[in-house]
């Protein structure tokens, strides 16, 4: 890579001035591609981080009775298959989880954290998706994803909170 | 460890510390996940009280059984004493209120019992309106269980790690 700077004779120069529409040129060209590599990076990123979720959804459907030490029930098929669903649309809307993990409750949590601002999808084996949001600070805020609330409206809700 | 023939003994200082097991899984981002704390449907979040123990006596297990796993602790104060819904907000649930009660584990008192441990106590929730004097414990519904556990969990972190687990 070519390095510049001002002339060893001037040190204290500006070194900056207009460019010429040749240079514009070039700038531009290279942001065209930095600004394209960038959103390709994100995306595969949020690829690996999705592909993780779900062997991480595998692995804790295999665990057996207990597998917590306090006598914790295993998820069920039918909160791994829920939970499967929920990482679907979550990669719909491209906002992957931070954690995909067993629950000590019976079922499948899944965490989110993004800075100080945090948020759950818990999945219990009743059937039961409670979905909250929270920071390090403040109460949580806690609701019962199905009883008036929707899954696309909760991850709207989770998405708008971890921006904050 | 041992019982030893002593007492329950019911006051908490509010000082006093808890011990926690915790999976390395349920360490997101330098905090305990509330996914990882269990209401037990019969007898509430298990815990070991520090005055009759230290935090490697809760991964004691005759057969290793918590062996690689970690401990965290936390204050009797850190504990909401009770979680109302906030209507406002969308939530729903009936109001609970949470207290802690010493429940010795010890095989020779109970022979149902597995294991034997002195310091062992359990978070105990009962309905918000109960007018029992000793009401028994009771699982609140699946938002105030969140809700709790969330609340418990903003006090988990990093510091409170006495024994890193391993898995």
């Amino acid at each position: 890579m070519a390095l510049s700077g001002p002339p060893v004779d001037r040190p204290k120069q500006a070194m900056y001035a207009p460019f010429d529409d040749s240079t514009r040129k070039e700038y531009a060209k290279f942001w065209e591609g930095f600004e394209r590599d960038a959103r390709q990076s994100a995306y595969l990123s949020n690829q690996a981080k999705f592909t993780e979720a779900r062997q991480r959804l595998d692995v804790a459907s295999l665990l057996k009775e207990g597998w917590d030490t306090y006598d914790a029930e295993p998820p069920n098929p039918n909160s791994v298959t829920e939970s499967g669903k929920i990482l679907t649309a979550l990669e719909t809307h491209n906002l992957p989880p931070t954690r995909v993990m067993a629950s000590a409750e019976g079922g499948i949590g899944i965490s989110f954290v993004e800075g100080e601002s945090r948020a759950e999808i818990e999945v219990f084996n009743t059937g039961e998706v409670v979905a909250a949001t929270y920071t390090s600070q403040s109460e949580p805020v806690v609701w019962e994803i199905g009883q008036g609330q929707s899954l696309e409206a909760a991850i709207e809700r989770i998405r708008v909170h971890l921006a904050n | 460890m041992y019982p030893r023939g002593r007492p329950v003994v019911p006051d908490f200082d509010p000082t006093e510390r808890l011990f926690l097991r915790y999976q390395l899984t349920h360490w997101v981002v330098g905090q305990l996940a509330p996914t990882g704390i269990r209401f037990n449907g019969k007898s509430g979040v298990s815990v070991n009280r520090s005055q009759f123990g230290l935090p490697e006596d809760t991964l004691f297990h005759e057969e290793g059984r918590y062996n690689g796993l970690g401990v965290v602790q936390f204050l009797v104060a850190d504990i909401p004493l009770r979680v109302d819904p906030d209507s406002d907000k969308g939530e729903s649930g009936e109001p609970y209120r949470f207290r802690l009660k010493h429940v010795p584990l010890d095989v020779e008192a109970d022979p149902t019992e597995v294991e034997i441990n002195y310091a062992h106590s359990e978070i105990w929730s009962h309905r918000a309106d109960s007018t029992e004097v000793d009401p028994a414990h009771r699982d609140p519904g699946k938002t105030i269980q969140v809700s709790f556990k969330i609340r418990l969990c903003q006090r988990i972190r990093q510091e409170q790690i006495c024994i890193e687990a391993a898995l």
